[in-house]
């Protein structure tokens, strides 16, 4: 059984992955399933931030600078979207 | 000279343009949804549909293709993930993408150039390698259920299938024996980075070379004008000089004079285009090109070969009456491949 992502874990994106940006959405495929996921445009940013290694903290500080949002609604929302992420196997957790 | 009726003139220059106003005025029009659905446009006229402050006047025809960008995104993404497949089993093949994928990663809006099948090119004397290498992937040969089949003088592609999934491998443009063949085109491939991965595109020049070539092979009697579009996007990028030069080294130097000719028609590339030369006006010409609707197949195949250069087919297929097959390529890869 996976252990549960929190504040504290590190992860980012599988690097071979085809993705595509269309103005505020990103499309992105599984190769195994043929699958298309497809991220709004807050899931597009939280993409874009997991191209390198990093906590989900550090995720969650970046977005507040961005969005107007309380802390405590936003974690919850990244952590519930990583994962949807790392179920649908587009992330991975180090 | 094909007809080129005015309707098809319209919707193409007010997708060229783009002109959102231009697409809407078009869009009332009583044949407008099948012109678009026929000709494969609609994603790109939802996408320039999409530039209009009040989009919904466009009307629900054009804004119905929205979703299909969608699911041409999947696609382009699917056929990324397979030629990625592909390079990570053998990275040294290096198989050349043609047409649809390029196009769409290259010169179009996300999602708005539909394709069917992932096109590649690879010299004949590689393709022995690539065979070997789809069916450990799982692919099957389209052509021919038996594991050893010769090439005959009339192929220039072997098809594919995985699932739902194709691929045409292409080792020629037309039929050998008519022309001296592009090899070179792998010589001169160029690497597409791409989000997620990346392929091996033909350079600006044969790129447009391989799509006059199938302009004038496969669509000039057909819904033609997504392939006419191809053209236009790419213009800008293409040294058509160079096209000249290239095509005559392929023993093909009639066609681009004649495509060019024919596709300054349209206003928006009569801007983009050399003049290129048109061919005499005898009866029979007057004949092929009349109409694009009828006897399309015999048409683009009398096309076909009328523009290739000199009749290098003869001896050709002299000497295969004499000798028997000429050598081609064996399927079946525990043979050794070229025979």
């Amino acid at each position: 059984m996976t252990s549960e992502i929190d504040l504290t874990t590190r992860v980012r994106r599988y690097s071979d992955l085809p993705w595509r940006r269309i103005e505020n959405e990103i499309f992105i495929i599984t190769p195994d399933d043929g699958g298309l996921h497809n991220l709004n445009e807050v899931g597009a940013r939280v993409w874009e931030l997991l191209a390198g290694s990093r906590d989900v903290a550090g995720i969650v500080d970046q977005l507040l600078g961005e969005y107007e949002v309380e802390r405590e609604r936003l974690s919850a929302d990244i952590l519930g979207l990583l994962a949807k992420m790392r179920r649908a196997d587009l992330i991975e957790v180090l | 000279m094909a007809a080129v009726d005015r309707e098809e003139v319209a919707l193409f220059e007010a997708l060229a343009a783009p002109d959102p106003e231009r697409l809407t005025g078009l869009s009332g029009a009583a044949g407008f949804p099948w012109l678009l659905e026929r000709e494969r446009l609609g994603p790109l006229a939802a996408w320039v549909a999409d530039g209009k402050e009040d989009a919904g006047s466009v009307g629900g025809t054009v804004l119905g293709y929205a979703d299909r960008r969608r699911s041409n995104i999947a696609d382009e993404l699917k056929a990324q993930q397979i030629c990625a497949e592909i390079e990570a089993a053998d990275p040294g093949i290096q198989p050349v993408v043609l047409k649809g994928l390029h196009f769409a990663r290259s010169f179009y809006p996300p999602g708005t150039r539909p394709f069917s099948d992932i096109d590649l090119f690879l010299p004949r004397r590689r393709l022995p390698r690539l065979v070997s290498l789809l069916k450990r992937l799982d692919w099957e040969p389209l052509d021919d259920p038996a594991t050893s089949r010769r090439l005959s003088a009339n192929w220039v592609h072997l098809a594919w299938r995985r699932g739902r999934n194709l691929i045409e491998v292409h080792f020629d443009l037309v039929p050998p024996g008519r022309y001296r063949g592009c090899d070179d085109l792998w010589l001169r491939r160029r690497r597409l980075e791409l989000d997620g991965g990346g392929i091996w595109t033909p350079d600006p020049e044969d790129a447009a070379l391989v799509a006059l070539t199938h302009l004038a092979k496969e669509h000039l009697f057909q819904p033609h004008l997504l392939w006419v579009m191809d053209i236009h996007r790419m213009a800008p990028e293409v040294d058509w000089n160079l096209v000249a030069v290239r095509a005559r080294r392929w023993g093909l130097e009639r066609l681009p004079a004649f495509m060019t000719t024919y596709l300054r028609r349209y206003p928006s590339l009569r801007r983009r285009l050399p003049p290129g030369r048109p061919l005499p006006r005898t009866p029979f010409w007057e004949w092929l090109l009349a109409a694009r609707a009828k006897l399309v197949q015999q048409r683009a195949r009398l096309l076909g070969l009328l523009l290739t250069d000199e009749p290098r087919r003869a001896p050709y297929l002299l000497r295969r009456a004499l000798c028997g097959p000429l050598p081609g390529i064996c399927l079946d890869s525990d043979s050794g491949g070229l025979d």
